[in-house]
């Protein structure tokens, strides 16, 4: 259970610190906060928060700009760059696609750093999902 | 310290490594891709443009260098009306509203003039990017802004213009809400200068005056000798006439040309940032497959669709003696590409020193056409050639020398890099001999003289022209107007009416300056005509003025003036607006402004006459029976709904392909490289199948036995022959092409009009939708399109009027319209809200002062 609430906690962090930093169009944020997340937080449901975070973020700032016209920006956006009609929901997808490209290179540096930092033998006192799960 | 494994490394390079896979494409872009995280991030991506496409928003806000409190009201339409205390902070406001509606349009387009399309767009525009820097019309604005003295008005326009434009630049980047194209295409606008207004006012001249006609109708004056290229290519057209100006004329000593040399002292070497662009960052390659890149070779289409060269115009003026109102009226609609956005944003304009309604153009600061508290405008291009072609003597030993003047002369050389977006720069060297640039134009390799890049004051004399109370002051501020040459259509408050043709005019002593000169010395230009002796009418006694691009003065005007083939504009329009207004009683005001709408052919007026008589007692089919009782009930007017159109379409080129055909084959006259001088066949349209339809029209009707009806062998014809052969095929192709069921002929089953976007993205665009008329109709409907095959679309509507205005200065209504919007954002309700009504021949009024109903206030503060 602790579990579950832990690993929605990250998600709404995540969540909230990406839509904050998307306001201002900062979408590097969303490579750093995955990096963090992961670095601080062990385990593949760490990995899996941070992932749904990121979408629920990417989602809502695009429907909170676009409003009720979300598919008619991507149609538009479709046009431009396909120029064909009704290709909207590629270019949703194509964004959600890229948001979370972004947030698993940042996932995966800061896994990678995490490994390399325990390996090195620095002695881990964070907690472990993993750890607390035992 | 514990040995790290290999494993461990390699976990952490391969994280870096999809990181860096990740975010290089996210911040510099990739290939043709823009930067991904700028593009796609919803807080200033592509996803604002919805946000970012609401009508503007009542409230307050600071504009930097205001002097004094300023406001900017906009009607439910979309029409701005700027309030200012200041005369400079009207043309500051002026530029901070344009960048606000229009930015994309005004940087693709000072790209355009300034040659650095390819930057940002790709190899797709390297030709158009290296005729412009050819061309010259950056170095000319960078030439006459260093020449503009302090205490002359423009200078101070054009900083408050720019320092506008920078202003809402700066405003729109730090709130990231730049304009979502500049997202996708991956790249942010650079700060905007005085000089890139001016080299914006030489493209809209170069739009309007630039032409090649002198190299194309070379091909058909060397093949068939000067007597008959005069005979079927006459100065004065063949048809009946109409010119506005019928002297008597006076021959005037010339005046002296603005002085230029090549190459222009002041220019200097235009480098690939010339224009101050920021070019995109990173490795940009149009690699094939890329996302954009079909946008990117759209848009490198973009000079030939939605800013191509097309000219026309209508404009006329009628007295008070004519008028319901007892007072003058202005009618005037200018004749361009259409385009989303427009080339027009339409504004009302108040300080102490200015008030105007009209139109002005994104990148310059003031109306082109309008009105003032007591006076109307309106503009149309002049017929007369602006645009030489010297045939430089060269040697293969001396490329770098033209013979001139009994001597080798040495060309000026300018060497520039052309930045390519997904390549590296490409040097490009420009050549100039003492007439222009050496270009290639029509396949001939000529040094181009063209007035456009003459030093002009040109917006000193509209300045001058807006503060104008009354005829003589509107005409004075014309006498130092340089290029393009232009009628100025005027009617006042005062009851005056008048046109005047302003513009250099060069003359060539001994020479046709309408076709290639020897670049040998023996043509050069003698000076100009003096303003004083170009046409002009002021209150004529007939009561009426009409310019719609026909030939202005009579076959007697004592200078070198247009002919008939270096413009392809045969008056038949002026035709048209000359019957409605003589044939009228007291003109209202509602009247004459629907004549904008008017769908009359007056081609088909005079030619369907001659035909009915010529088929008198000739066996006609069943079919050409029925064509007959159609053609006789037509009121020549072509409406969506009418059947003859589909006749005269092919009847109208039939009728001088079976007459001139056997002759151009005789001589042996060749096409030129793009196969448009002469039709690929019977139906097709072509340059100079539209000179030729005018000079067949007038020798049918007063030159029957010209030699040209009978064919080279001698075999005879006669006119009558001629008319028979040309309807009998054209009811076959008729038929053939349409069915024999008249119903299935409907003008506005295959006749369509659309207006495409600026971005030459057809989801963006508006239409094709069925629409009327043709290029000689009042309401013009001019293609501009080719098919894939390089013909042109000849039933697809992609030009005409941009415009319409109606000034009655006797009830003081005015109104105006144009088919678009004045927003660029696509998503704008303000996007293309004018085309319905447009099309419905509608207009909106042209409110001013109190009688405004803004539906939202902007309150600008310094």
């Amino acid at each position: 259970m602790r579990v579950v609430l832990i690993t929605g906690v990250i998600a709404v962090a995540v969540a909230a610190l990406d839509a904050a930093a998307l306001l201002v169009g900062w979408w590097w944020v969303t490579v750093l906060v995955a990096a963090v997340a992961v670095y601080r937080f062990a385990g593949k449901r760490v990995l899996l928060a941070v992932l749904a975070g990121t979408v629920v973020a990417w989602g809502a700032s695009m429907a909170a700009q676009a409003g009720s016209q979300l598919g008619a920006v991507a149609d538009l956006v479709a046009a431009m760059a396909l120029n064909g009609r009704g290709l909207g929901w590629v270019v949703i997808v194509v964004s959600l696609v890229y948001a979370l490209l972004l947030a698993l290179a940042g996932s995966w540096v800061g896994g990678a750093a995490r490994r390399l930092r325990r390996t090195e033998g620095v002695a881990e006192q964070e907690e472990t999902l993993e750890a607390q799960h035992v | 310290m514990k040995r790290v494994s290999f494993r461990r490394l390699l976990d952490v390079l391969g994280g870096l490594l999809f990181a860096l896979l990740v975010l290089v494409p996210s911040v510099t872009g990739l290939g043709a891709l823009p930067a991904l995280g700028t593009a796609l991030n919803p807080g200033t991506g592509v996803w604002r443009l919805s946000a970012d496409a609401r009508t503007a928003q009542s409230g307050e806000m600071a504009l930097p260098g205001l002097k004094n409190p300023a406001t900017v009201s906009f009607e439910d339409n979309g029409l701005a009306h700027v309030k200012t205390s200041d005369d400079q902070d009207l043309f500051r406001v002026i530029g901070y509203l344009h960048a606000r509606f229009r930015l994309v349009q005004m940087d693709l387009t000072r790209r355009q003039a300034n040659g650095t399309l390819s930057e940002v767009i790709g190899a797709a525009t390297l030709d158009v990017d290296k005729f412009q820097r050819d061309l010259g019309l950056r170095r000319a604005a960078e030439r006459d802004w260093v020449a503009l003295k302090d205490d002359n008005p423009a200078k101070a326009t054009l900083q408050s213009y720019s320092d506008g434009v920078n202003a809402a630049m700066h405003e729109l980047r730090s709130a990231n809400r730049m304009p979502t194209q500049f997202a996708v295409l991956g790249y942010e606008p650079a700060e905007w200068s005085p000089v890139d207004s001016l080299a914006v006012q030489r493209l809209v001249g170069q739009k309007i005056s630039f032409d090649s006609q002198a190299p194309l109708f070379s091909y058909a004056e060397k093949a068939m000798g000067q007597e008959a290229f005069k005979a079927w290519f006459p100065d004065v057209p063949e048809n009946k006439q109409h010119p506005y100006d019928k002297g008597p004329f006076k021959k005037l000593p010339l005046t002296p040309l603005p002085q230029r040399s090549f190459p222009d002292p002041g220019s200097g070497s235009a480098k690939a940032s010339a224009a101050g662009q920021t070019r995109p960052e990173g490795p940009l390659a149009l690699g094939a497959g890329s996302e954009l890149a079909p946008l990117l070779e759209r848009l490198g289409e973009l000079p030939n669709s939605g800013m191509g060269t097309m000219g026309h115009s209508n404009s006329w003026v009628v007295s008070g003696s004519r008028t319901e109102s007892g007072k003058p009226i202005l009618s005037a609609d200018p004749h361009l590409p259409h385009s989303l956005p427009s080339i027009w944003y339409q504004l009302e304009g108040h300080s102490p020193g200015y008030h105007f309604s009209g139109v002005t153009t994104p990148g310059l600061p003031v109306p082109l056409l309008g009105k003032t508290d007591d006076f109307s405008w309106g503009l149309t291009a002049s017929q007369r050639p602006t645009t030489l072609y010297y045939l430089e003597k060269t040697e293969q030993g001396r490329p770098d020398e033209f013979y001139s003047k009994g001597s080798w002369q040495p060309m000026a050389k300018l060497h520039e890099k052309i930045a390519v977006r997904g390549q590296s720069d490409v040097d490009h060297t420009i050549k100039l001999s003492s007439h222009g640039p050496v270009m290639e134009v029509e396949g001939l390799t000529a040094a181009v003289w063209w007035a456009g890049t003459l030093p002009n004051d040109n917006l000193n004399s509209i300045l001058k022209m807006l503060r104008a109370r009354n005829v003589q002051e509107f005409r004075d501020s014309l006498s130092n107007w340089v290029t393009p040459a232009l009628n100025f259509s005027y009617a006042d408050r005062h009851g005056d009416i008048a046109m005047f043709n302003a513009g250099v005019a060069p003359q060539v002593d001994g020479h046709p300056p309408t076709l290639p000169l020897p670049g040998d010395g023996t043509a050069e230009i003698t000076g100009s005509i003096p303003f004083e002796a170009l046409p002009s009418s002021v209150n004529p006694p007939e009561g009426y003025i009409v310019s719609a691009n026909q030939r202005e003065v009579t076959g007697d005007y004592p200078y070198q003036y247009s002919t008939s083939y270096n413009w392809v504009l045969h008056g038949w329009r002026d035709g048209e607006i000359v019957d409605r207004i003589t044939s009228a009683g007291k003109l209202s005001f509602a009247e004459t402004a629907a004549m904008q709408s008017d769908w009359h052919d007056n081609n088909a007026r005079q030619l369907v006459p001659l035909l009915l008589d010529a088929l008198t007692g000739e066996q006609l089919s069943g079919s050409e029976q029925q064509v007959v009782d159609m053609l006789r009930s037509w009121d020549f007017n072509a409406t969506p709904e009418s059947l003859a159109p589909a006749f005269f379409d092919s009847f109208k080129n039939r009728v001088s392909w079976v007459t001139f055909e056997p002759w151009w084959k005789h001589y042996g006259v060749k096409q030129n490289p793009g196969e448009y001088l002469l039709p690929k066949g019977p139906d097709a349209g072509a340059w100079a199948q539209e000179t030729l339809r005018g000079t067949v029209l007038g020798w049918i009707q007063h030159d029957p036995d010209n030699k040209y009806f009978s064919l080279p062998d001698g075999t005879k014809r006669t006119t009558t022959q001629v008319l028979r052969e040309a309807f009998h095929q054209s009811v076959k192709r008729t038929v053939e092409k349409f069915g024999a069921d008249l119903n299935g002929w409907r003008y506005d089953k295959y006749q369509r009009i659309l207006f495409p976007s600026l971005l030459g993205i057809s989801a963006l665009d508006v239409g094709p939708m069925p629409w009327g008329g043709n290029p000689r109709t009042i309401n013009t409907a001019v293609g501009t399109r080719d098919d894939d095959a390089g013909n042109p679309l000849s039933n697809l509507a992609t030009a005409g009027p941009t415009w319409r205005l109606n000034v009655d200065w006797g009830t003081g209504e005015a109104n105006s319209i144009f088919p678009a919007g004045q927003s660029e954002n696509p998503m704008s309700p303000w996007y293309a809200n004018g085309v319905p009504v447009w099309m419905r021949g509608q207009f909106w009024p042209v409110l001013e002062g109190d009688a405004v109903k803004g539906t939202a206030e902007w309150r600008l503060r310094p």
